[in-house]
């Protein structure tokens, strides 16, 4: 296991999970993982570090059993000396602990109060210390903290385990997985994350594997850390016909795509017409919600999503921009909210009967976030296209030649007859998608529209999007994914949101 | 085509179950064929077949009364501003305080007081019997509709559907009934059969004590419980217990008493497979 190279296989009954070999890292450098969602990059840095279930999965490793490979001295060093940090940090965190009674657990607890606050500080962007104070009081559950403060505690957790091993003599090599380390943190808290990573791995190089779908960050670590270029491994786990493979991620393909992407204008007559108007002010859960043009600090303004337009909404996480999305799309109520959809206006008092009738499917549509969440599970493929249409009838080679627009992959027939839960993430995230841009409605709410999407496919769906914004439709972008959205968006068509009270 | 895995039968509980119920009522009936009279045997099947019936149909009557009610329910508490809701839950409400038992009786002694009048063809008399079974009980399928639909009311699931322009009801019907939930109904579907099975067996022998003297349980179809209750099948249970101070006696009770013990174990040995095949189903699915 020197060389840290696998050959992983795991399977659930008689289905293949994962099936690939030559999974390699390497030793002593910082490794990022790209590849769409579903393909399998969790759950094989999951049976590398020996947190699988040999009860409910078959797993082999290297062709022998997973409860030989969970024996071996290498993988416990690698388990005590390392850390993981899970994708969603609700599920790694106790419910019934507060989360400094968390911070401090097992060999965690042997690390200096002095050092814990200086990393606490640092992940929170020097936050003053009345704030981090009472914030680790509190229980994870229910309202507070929100899921970037989670996120920040376990990674956190995760420093403070790497503050042992700067501390320590051990030679012993310790591998630290970072499984989405930043899916729920702004691009200001994530380059807090890198920059003290980064600080820490020049101390003493240490083995990194951080899985991740967010592309900017080969930017960030281009312009910030170029001196530690030599440690940094970019790969990608790529799907071909009927398996996986481990290839190497050239950033050049990303930074020369980024470089590339420019704004375009839509030449159609009505271009600039505003089709739905959001006053600042917006109340809901005792918040204050309020947009802004170029920086917080500017006077509030109201959001205007015009026709032939892209609109960028971007704030910091658990701000609320979800919330107002629903909240446009009526799926939300706020306890005061004034907005309007052409010369409609629209308040807090307007009955659900308005959406169901005037905009839901007809002026308006929208992507949710999470393709899982999304789409019924369920459901095959092309039933989620048949309940668009009113008979529930549509030609299936034409769903199929829609769908093919986005994949690269030739498809058969038979993905249409496939079940959604049984397709990847990132295939689950373009149906989510083409869902709605088939309705071909005149404004689009996209949430997180590049959630799980590899950079093949994120690339193939920021061309739609500008496609549907050249065809004069309006476009309400939300995401955190600001390297990409910032370049492709008018600077005047950027705005910020502020939650407030 | 679905085919039975004989491999793994063993682990799948619920089609173990069936093929022990199966094999079970056909070695009865093998076993009755060669030393219960002929008459007895006819009666025995009638039984068997008119509760099998009554059972089914009742599945029947109480999916489409829990349907509509949970469609009614669901539909009148967002709209019209709410008018229609509350006398509608208020009704529900009313049957539900009702055990089921006494509600049951209380629809025979409808019955009764129609037959007073009147003469019904036995299917006629069965398709009502079921109607009024499923009065009482389709409540227990319709609070699962309305709760699965309210667990998928919370998921984005829901929501983006909407947003899509798909009506409410397509999504609650299809999606969220059939697509999301028709194992958990399925599952209720069997419970419910076997609690007809265990009302009705209740009730007819209730009734056989009488509920009017121009009306008696020769009026009502023959069902297990009607046929439990006959002094020849009395007799027969009651020889059970002589076998306590009377151990000899024991063979004699699968040649001489044959009648009153065929229907003792059906009514047990199908309520007991019902309740496994139940149990297996809802493990093979992780209900």
């Amino acid at each position: 296991m020197t060389d840290f190279k696998f050959d992983v296989q795991i399977k659930a009954g008689k289905r293949t999970l994962v099936d690939i070999n030559n999974f390699d890292l390497a030793p002593n450098k910082i490794n990022f993982l790209f590849g769409e969602s579903g393909i399998g990059k969790s759950i094989i840095s999951k049976a590398i570090f020996g947190l699988l279930d040999p009860d409910e999965l078959l797993v082999k490793m290297d062709g022998a059993s997973y409860e030989k490979y969970l024996h071996k001295p290498a993988v416990k060093s690698m388990q005590k000396e390392g850390f993981f940090v899970f994708q969603e940090p609700s599920s790694h965190l106790n419910p019934l602990l507060t989360l400094e009674q968390q911070l401090n657990e097992g060999s965690l607890r042997n690390i200096k109060k002095v050092d814990e606050q200086s990393i606490i500080r640092h992940l929170w962007g020097g936050a003053d210390s009345g704030f981090l104070e009472r914030l680790l009081k509190v229980f994870p559950k229910p309202f507070r903290p929100s899921g970037g403060e989670k996120q920040r505690i376990l990674l956190a957790m995760a420093f403070k385990k790497i503050k042992k091993y700067l501390d320590g003599k051990s030679s012993k090599t310790a591998l630290f997985i970072f499984d989405e380390p930043t899916g729920s943190l702004d691009n200001r808290f994530r380059n807090l994350f890198l920059e003290l990573l980064v600080e820490c791995y020049k101390q003493k190089p240490f083995m990194v594997l951080i899985i991740t779908h967010d592309y900017s960050i080969i930017s960030e670590m281009e312009n910030n850390y170029a001196d530690i270029s030599a440690a940094l491994e970019y790969k990608e786990l790529v799907r071909s016909e009927n398996s996986i493979g481990l290839n190497a991620f050239s950033k050049a393909d990303y930074l020369d795509w980024i470089k590339k992407q420019r704004w375009a204008e839509s030449g159609t007559i009505h271009t600039g017409h505003v089709l739905a108007r959001v006053h600042s002010g917006i109340q809901i859960f005792g918040k204050r919600l309020s947009f802004h043009k170029s920086k917080l600090q500017s006077p509030e303004t109201g959001l205007e999503v015009k026709r032939g337009e892209l609109v960028y909404l971007k704030a910091q996480s658990g701000a609320g921009k979800t919330t107002v999305a629903k909240i446009i799309m009526g799926l939300i109520k706020a306890q005061k909210m004034s907005l309007s959809f052409d010369q409609q206006n629209v308040s807090h008092k307007t009955p659900e009967e308005f959406w169901r009738k005037y905009i839901w499917g007809k002026r308006a549509s929208m992507v949710f976030q999470h393709a899982d969440e999304a789409l019924n599970q369920n459901a095959t493929v092309l039933e989620i296209f048949k309940a668009l249409s009113e008979k529930r009838k549509v030609n299936p080679a034409k769903v199929l030649r829609r769908i093919q627009e986005l994949f690269d992959v030739e498809l058969k027939p038979s993905f249409l007859k496939k079940k959604i839960k049984l397709l990847s993430g990132g295939q689950k995230q373009r149906i989510n998608i083409l869902r709605s841009l088939v309705l071909d409605t005149d404004i689009l709410i996209m949430d997180e529209p590049l959630n799980g999407l590899d950079l093949r496919s994120a690339h193939k769906i920021i061309e739609k999007i500008k496609q549907r914004q050249m065809d004069g439709k309006a476009i309400l972008l939300i995401s955190h994914n600001e390297e990409i959205f910032d370049k492709i968006v008018k600077p005047e068509n950027i705005y910020y949101l502020n939650s407030s009270g | 085509m679905n085919r039975i895995d004989f491999k793994n039968i063993y682990f799948q509980k619920d089609k173990l179950w069936a093929l022990i119920w199966g094999a079970g009522l056909f070695l009865l009936w093998l076993w009755d064929l060669i030393f219960l009279n002929a008459p007895a045997l006819r009666k025995l099947e009638t039984a068997f077949f008119n509760t099998l019936f009554i059972g089914l149909l009742t599945i029947v009557f109480s999916l489409a009364m829990a349907w509509l009610s949970a469609m009614l329910i669901h539909f009148s508490k967002d709209r019209f501003n709410g008018i229609f809701f509350f006398p509608l839950k208020t009704g529900i409400n009313l049957i539900r305080s009702v055990p089921q038992i006494l509600g049951i009786l209380i629809g025979y002694i409808f019955i009764t007081r129609f037959l007073e009048n009147t003469t019904l063809a036995t299917p006629t008399l069965m398709v009502l019997m079921a109607f009024i079974i499923s009065l009482f009980i389709f409540l227990e399928i319709s609070d699962l509709m309305l709760e699965r639909i309210g667990h998928f009311k919370k998921t984005d699931f829901f929501n983006a559907s909407k947003v899509c322009g798909i009506p409410e009801f397509y999504t609650i019907n299809f999606d969220i009934l059939y697509k999301n939930s028709w194992i958990h109904i399925f599952n209720k579907l069997i419970a419910v059969f076997g609690m007809t099975v265990f009302l009705i067996c209740s009730i007819d022998f209730i009734v056989s004590v009488g509920l009017s003297t121009d009306v008696n349980i020769t009026n009502f179809p023959s069902t297990l419980g009607s046929m439990l209750a006959q002094i020849d099948s009395k007799q027969d249970i009651l020889a059970i217990g002589s076998t306590l101070t009377n151990p000899f006696y024991f063979p004699n009770l699968f040649l001489r008493h044959l009648q009153g013990i065929s229907v003792a174990f059906l009514i047990v040995f199908t309520l007991l497979s019902v309740y496994k095949i139940s149990d297996g189903f809802a493990r093979r699915y992780h209900i």
